[in-house]
């Protein structure tokens, strides 16, 4: 359907530019990023004086005839003004409910039907409340872990923050696992997430914005930046984009990425999905915005650029000249994967003159039983391949990694033996299997997989001219793209204020400055 | 507005200047016109960028003065709409004959060289693909694309050059001047054809280059890069090759290595480097394609550029195919003989165009003030 509409002729370009913008303001950018919030426009359901009809209301919201998680406990307080608490089993926690807002209730003395500000500070124990109106804000707080306390005779509600559910705790990356450097990797808890990433950047500018996405689930999300420093045409076109997601589920920050981003044809994805606290606020300290979304052990970073995907963690905790080399074995292991198995199908079909006679003879030779064509051949061996990946990473730990073994080698040397594939094609399938390891962010991995599969195709077709069409719309593609109006190859092209080439590791003296493609207030200052 | 120019720096208009330029420089030329007189492209054609530039700043400084956006601007206000039309579809011809001109080259290389079996039609698919959809994406990505392949292709082209090195002798640069200063100054002139196509593509995106003044600093500097590498490509081919063999040989920088070390190593490169610098034609065909749309789109009022691109495309694949495909193409041939020869006159109009329409803006401003 989009293709469709980008071929619609005399139409507006209206991709989202952030250092190039042609003309006017972003479209579709709220000034002030209320539409973060990303609520209904049905009006507000307000709360009655009555804590009976409020409960009617409330039980008739949740089914509690059948639903028994939500606990309604109505009592009398010291002073004797009745009261309802309603909160989630198993969201919040009990003992903080009895202890901190239960029992001062009962012993308080204080008449706070018409002074709901009493009741917040002199009653409960609590630090983070709110007061409330709106019933329908309320129910999605309880559903959230919050407890609701309703008064007699007061139309408000006080949410008082109880979240207590199980959670697992801070482990180490799995994904993303680094030999020298922190360990630690983001969890499910919203919360704890926000913590492991203020741990690491200690800057009182540090934002953490609140919202709900999803009409019908409301997953928490929590978009965090750097008030000041982070471009702000960037952060309200984030929220801009939040608040336009028209889906009704939206569990975890996967889906939240594919309803934001600007297209989906594209393989390589044009968010950073990050495990690891340390990457996430590296980013943030550098000027991008990290979405991090309740139940999703990854934060989301954008804008980025192909530079930060080939990028890892490690480069910065080893010495210099270590992580320039490692930097550069990435790039030549991405190259290979990509174009590898292409160029061997081009040389080998079309241009065998570009093979010295050894080498040719080798090929023939290896090839000698093989039954099916050479294309074939390499299409379903890069075809095993991914069919190892996947079995791997579907498979608990240590099984896992027998199937890679058993895949690799059995396999290999049994579909030699079988004469189904040649020694030289395997040799070139697992090379560019290396090389396409060499990628640290999992979602480019697997993109790039399937390019080289395509790259295989043209190749196929055209040999090294077939191949060179593929590589140059592949290159165009990617120079047109853009990650959240940060040009996706920058600071190759566009060339951007850089020192060194991103391949190369800069001194961390030198590292001080935010990059240039992120346009910071810091930048906006120099210029 | 759907004109898909974006906004480029200093560095990607200069490599998509550069590489346009040098294309046509080192690949779009007949060899029996260069090399007639002797061996003397290495001086004149650097001479050639340089005129070229001259005309260029001139008109930088016209569309300036005049307070038009780009070179397109500049025409319409000049005269009246139909003579805008006429210049606008005189340059808009030109630039195509400048897309068509390096690419029938490198068709023709591809076909002689790389895939004999293959009918020219299925080749040009191949090359016209990109082209259309580089167009398709714009002027940013074309800058963007330009500036990314402008080191691989430096890298390819100083590494051929290396490698013919050992076969260099100078004697073969005789003689310099052949036919005498009338005919330098012809040649000189003849060329100016070959590079300005690019200058006015430059002119003509200029208000996605950060405006006039940065369109001047692209220009000089993808003229002095520009320069150089023809006059090495030049006179490398200069130094391997006779005149008299060049007036013979199809693509002479492609065939560098391919003639003297035909059992060496590295012969197994110049069909590597050939693949390159056709990446470097589609780009610069691309260029001259977006900006011929562009000078299209601007005459018309066309609010979407993309019927435009589709059109210009179409039309130098059909030139393509005219001229490979057809059994008789003589008339084809002579025809593109005469442009190639007459070409540098289309600069006249252009520049009439710019003084006027500079008069004019400068009497209206008299006009207001008074």
């Amino acid at each position: 359907m989009r293709i469709i509409e980008s071929l619609k002729f005399d139409m507006p370009d209206e991709r989202f530019e952030l250092l190039e913008r042609e003309s006017g303001s972003i479209p579709h950018a709220s000034a002030n990023g209320e539409e973060f919030r990303n609520e209904r426009v049905h009006g507000a359901e307000s709360i009655g004086a009555s804590i009976d009809e409020t409960e009617q209301r409330l039980r008739v919201a949740f089914h509690t005839a059948i639903n028994t998680d939500v606990i309604f406990r109505k009592f009398r307080s010291g002073s004797g003004c009745r009261v309802l608490l309603v909160y989630m089993n198993g969201m919040a926690d009990d003992s903080i409910v009895s202890r901190f807002v239960i029992a001062p209730l009962m012993q308080s003395n204080e008449r706070f039907a018409a002074d709901i500000g009493g009741l917040l500070s002199k009653v409960i124990e609590i630090a983070e409340t709110e007061v409330e109106t709106d019933l329908r804000k309320v129910k999605a707080s309880v559903m959230d872990g919050m407890t609701a306390v309703f008064i007699e005779g007061c139309c408000a509600s006080v949410l008082v923050e109880s979240r207590g559910f199980e959670k697992r705790s801070v482990s180490e990356a799995q994904n993303e696992r680094i030999v020298q450097g922190p360990k630690e990797s983001f969890t499910e808890a919203l919360r704890t997430n926000i913590t492991l990433l203020r741990r690491i950047v200690k800057t009182e500018d540090m934002i953490v914005e609140y919202g709900k996405v999803g009409r019908e689930n409301k997953t928490r999300t929590a978009l965090v930046y750097r008030a000041g420093f982070t471009d702000e045409t960037l952060i309200s076109e984030i929220k801009s984009r939040l608040a336009r997601i028209k889906t009704d589920i939206a569990i975890g920050i996967g889906i939240i990425d594919q309803l934001i981003e600007d297209d989906s044809i594209f393989p390589i994805p044009r968010t950073l999905s990050t495990e690891r606290p340390d990457r996430a606020a590296s980013h943030l300290m550098n000027g991008s915005a990290v979405l991090l979304a309740e139940g999703s052990p990854f934060a989301l970073v954008m804008p980025i650029t192909l530079a930060s995907l080939m990028n890892s963690p490690e480069d910065v905790y080893m010495r210099r000249p270590v992580g320039t080399l490692l930097r550069a074995v990435r790039y030549v292991g991405a190259a290979i994967s990509v174009i590898l198995p292409g160029y061997f199908i081009a040389l080998a079909m079309y241009h065998q003159g570009l093979i010295s006679t050894e080498v040719l003879s080798t090929i023939i030779k290896s090839r000698e039983m093989v039954f099916e064509p050479l294309p074939f051949e390499m299409l379903l061996l890069l075809f095993v391949f991914q069919l190892i990946r996947e079995a791997g990473m579907r498979v608990p730990g240590s099984i896992g990694q027998a199937i890679g073994v058993i895949g690799g080698l059995i396999l290999g040397q049994a579909a030699v033996a079988a004469n189904l594939a040649s020694t030289v094609i395997l040799i070139v399938v697992a090379l560019s299997g290396l090389g396409n390891l060499c990628i640290p962010d999992y979602s480019t991995q697997v993109g790039t997989s399937y390019l080289r599969i395509a790259f295989v195709i043209a190749a196929w077709l055209g040999g090294l001219l077939g191949l060179a069409t593929a590589l140059m719309l592949f290159i165009a593609y990617m120079a047109n793209v853009k990650s959240f109006g940060v040009p996706f190859l920058s600071p190759f092209a566009p060339k951007t204020f850089s020192r060194r080439p991103p391949f190369i590791r800069g001194r961390i003296g030198l590292r001080s400055k935010p990059a240039d493609y992120n346009n910071t207030a810091e930048e906006s200052a120099l210029e | 507005m759907n004109l898909r120019l974006g906004c480029s720096g200093i560095k990607e208009g200069t490599a998509a200047a550069s590489i346009s330029l040098s294309t046509a420089g080192v690949f779009a030329h007949e060899a029996k016109k260069l090399y007639a007189g002797g061996n003397m492209a290495y001086y004149t054609l650097p001479a050639s960028i340089l005129i070229s530039l001259l005309i260029f700043v001139l008109l930088a400084k016209l569309i300036k003065r005049s307070g038009a956006g780009n070179l397109s601007e500049l025409i319409c206000q000049s005269a009246d709409r139909p003579t805008g039309i006429v210049i606008t579809l005189l340059l808009f011809f030109t630039l195509i004959f400048s897309a068509y001109s390096p690419l029938s080259q490198f068709l023709k290389a591809l076909h002689g060289l790389f895939f004999q079996g293959a009918s020219y039609s299925r080749i040009l698919l191949y090359i016209m693909a990109p082209v259309l959809l580089i167009c398709f994406l714009g002027f940013e990505t074309i800058a963007r694309t330009a500036k990314l392949f402008a080191v691989p292709l430096m890298i390819v082209f100083l590494s051929v050059i290396v490698s013919a090195s050992s076969d260099f002798e100078v004697y073969r640069l005789f003689p310099t001047a052949g036919g005498g200063l009338k005919s330098i100054l012809t040649q000189i002139f003849r060329e100016v054809f070959t590079f300005l196509p690019a200058m006015i593509s430059l002119l003509t995106v200029s208000d996605g280059l950060n405006g006039i003044d940065s369109a001047i600093r692209i220009g000089a500097a993808s003229c002095l890069i520009s320069a150089a590498v023809c006059a090495a490509a030049q006179l490398a081919v200069g130094l391997v090759f006779t005149y008299r063999q060049l007036n013979e040989l199809f693509m002479p920088l492609f065939r560098i290595n391919h003639l003297n070390k035909f059992e060496a190593h590295l012969m197994r490169m110049d069909k590597l480097a050939n693949i390159v610098w056709l990446n470097g034609a589609v780009l610069s065909a691309s260029f001259y394609l977006y900006s011929a749309s562009r000078l299209f789109a601007g005459a018309f009022g066309l609010r979407d550029i993309r019927p435009a691109i589709a059109a210009s495309v179409m039309l130098a694949a059909l030139m393509l195919l005219f001229e490979t495909e057809t059994v008789d193409n003589t008339q084809f041939v002579r025809m593109s003989e005469l442009v190639f020869r007459y070409g540098t006159v289309t600069a006249f109009p252009v520049l009439a165009a710019g003084i006027l329409s500079a008069v004019r803006s400068e009497r209206r401003k008299k006009c207001g003030n008074s």
